[in-house]
């Protein structure tokens, strides 16, 4: 059985500033070796900072309140748990624009995620990442393209869902008229859980490893200015790949499922199966700028999932947050 | 003698109307006040006036400055006449691409940052609309006119000094005016004249540089 790695002796999710400042650094680390491409955005990015008139530094604060009334994504009706969240977080970065057309992101973010029933899945997430643009062209209408690498580091109150997130995305965004902006992008999404903890017993032995995750990712949305600070926002995706359900153990899940764990966040009694499957998600969010810098949002979303051959779930869910920029 | 010094002092008269330049028409200020809808003073104005009878008066040409300044151009609005040349200084600390599509002016100005070589000439009269390629929230305008009685409104104010009398077409603009604002007047010889003006404004936007969920600003 997999020990909990320890820090100083402290548990690892203490939650500290010094212990997200230790997964920054190993955020880098880890994304240098799964990504060797970084090394070269770092490259890059040394060579804009010695060049200070081309940087340019911003920052964001976010507060989110949601609710999702299926969160462990569950196909057995009388087996969905709800819960809501609470999700603050902040980040900011450095935007180099090193050509005329050309600019290099590099952005961090920290962010903490508290469940009002379920704590077990609350979390801190620190995330490093950089995104290179390129606008084709002069004027709002121009298309501008973006290939961005993130690397997040994901520690829950249960350290059994500890992971490490790794997400390459490729994108492509153009204003189609004053008031509408249509964004595209196709993203592939690699989780690496810490644990590995076998099968219960007296099945056959399955892999442990849920939270291996591979999905890859294909966005559209939609803006329209609804008026002069307002606007809507829908999204639709589409989701291929691995997905975790969480229910009570049975063998129609364990045929179709490629891994499983006890799972004690939704109670005792409860296993994670890891399953591949299909999802579309359809997103509706209002956008209100109550300044330049400052927006509320309301929206709402809908998950679909097909899994294995015959494991479908859904899931609604509906938020409210407000962001201000620097 | 006698006889013709007293012919040349009745034809003085005469001759000092002859001699003597035409005197010009005498020249008054017009004072324009605006506010919007809810009574406010309007800034970001032009308020400029044309002949009734379509003839034009020469417009000597400016050398004026529009500043880049926390992502914005500063002036918002800036009004010339045609022929004047417009410096285009970035304040910022990072870079800006000036550009315009606008049928008056069409022009780029590559990334920089501090004081461009060479001004930017404006030749013909009409709205040149200022962006720039990284920040597509930043909005200006340059206002060309073929008249040298303009005011830019500051405060809700201007004035438009050695206006001579007559009949006159006041015109107002602004980014945001609803409708054409044109004004007859008559200017009277002896006073200033002055004139106030509610304008209908649409509301200011926002949503270009209001910040997005998940995105980042570039």
């Amino acid at each position: 059985m997999n020990r909990l790695p320890k820090a100083k002796g402290k548990d690892i999710h203490s939650g500290s500033i010094g212990t997200a400042f230790f997964y920054c650094i190993e955020a880098l680390s880890q994304a240098m070796k799964v990504l060797p491409s970084f090394r070269h955005a770092l490259l890059l990015l040394i060579v804009c900072c010695s060049h200070h008139a081309a940087a340019q530094w911003f920052g964001n604060g976010a507060v989110e309140l949601g609710s999702n009334d299926n969160v462990s994504r569950s196909p057995v009706a009388q087996q969905e748990h709800s819960d809501q969240s609470l999700r603050a977080g902040i980040s900011g970065g450095y935007h180099f624009q090193v050509a005329d057309y050309t600019g290099l992101t590099i952005d961090a973010s920290l962010t903490r995620e508290q469940f009002r029933r379920y704590s077990g899945l609350s979390s801190n997430r620190v995330a490093l990442g950089g995104t290179l643009s390129h606008k084709f062209g002069l004027g709002e209408r121009a298309p501008i393209a973006t290939l961005g690498m993130t690397t997040e580091r994901a520690i829950h109150n249960l350290s059994l869902r500890n992971s490490w997130l790794y997400l390459l995305q490729a994108g492509v965004q153009q204003r189609l008229a004053d008031k509408v902006l249509l964004r595209l992008s196709l993203e592939q999404q690699l989780q690496r859980g810490d644990y590995n903890r076998p099968r219960p017993a007296p099945a056959p032995p399955m892999p442990g490893d849920v939270w291996k995750l591979d999905l890859l990712v294909a966005s559209a949305t939609v803006e329209w200015d609804t008026g002069p600070a307002s606007w809507l926002v829908a999204g639709m995706q589409l989701r291929h790949g691995d997905t975790v359900a969480s229910v009570e153990p049975s063998p129609r899940f364990r045929v179709q499922s490629s891994a499983v764990t006890v799972d004690p966040v939704f109670g005792t009694g409860i296993v994670s199966y890891r399953l591949n499957a299909n999802t579309r998600l359809f997103s509706l969010d209002w956008n209100l700028a109550t300044s330049d810098r400052s927006t509320l949002y309301i929206g709402a979303e809908r998950q679909l999932s097909r899994g294995g051959t015959d494991l479908t779930y859904q899931a609604g869910i509906i938020r409210t947050g407000f962001i201000v920029s620097y | 003698m006698l006889p013709v010094l007293s012919r040349l002092f009745r034809l003085l008269p005469l001759l000092t109307a002859l001699l003597l330049p035409a005197t010009a028409a005498v020249a008054v200020s017009l004072n324009v006040t605006l506010t919007d809808q809810d009574g406010k003073a309007v800034d970001d104005a032009v308020v400029y006036v044309t002949s009734v009878n379509g003839q034009r008066a020469a417009a000597t040409p400016m050398q004026v400055t529009v500043d880049q300044i926390n992502e914005m151009f500063v002036p918002h609005v800036r009004a010339i006449t045609a022929g004047s040349s417009v410096n285009f200084p970035n304040s910022d600390h990072i870079r800006h691409h000036v550009y315009s599509f606008s049928e008056a002016k069409n022009f780029e100005l590559p990334l920089y940052i501090g004081i461009p070589t060479e001004p930017v000439v404006f030749n013909k009269a009409g709205v040149v609309t200022l962006g720039c390629n990284i920040h597509d929230h930043m909005l200006g305008y340059v206002l060309v006119l073929d008249t040298p009685y303009f005011d830019e409104v500051t405060g809700g104010n201007a004035t438009i000094a050695n206006l001579p009398a007559g009949q006159w077409t006041v015109e107002i603009w602004h980014p945001r005016l609803a409708d054409e604002q044109t004004i007859q007047i008559n200017v009277d010889a002896a006073t200033d004249t002055t004139l106030q003006q509610a304008l209908e404004l649409r509301p200011e936007r926002m949503v270009r540089r209001a910040p997005r969920r998940g995105s980042s600003r570039y």
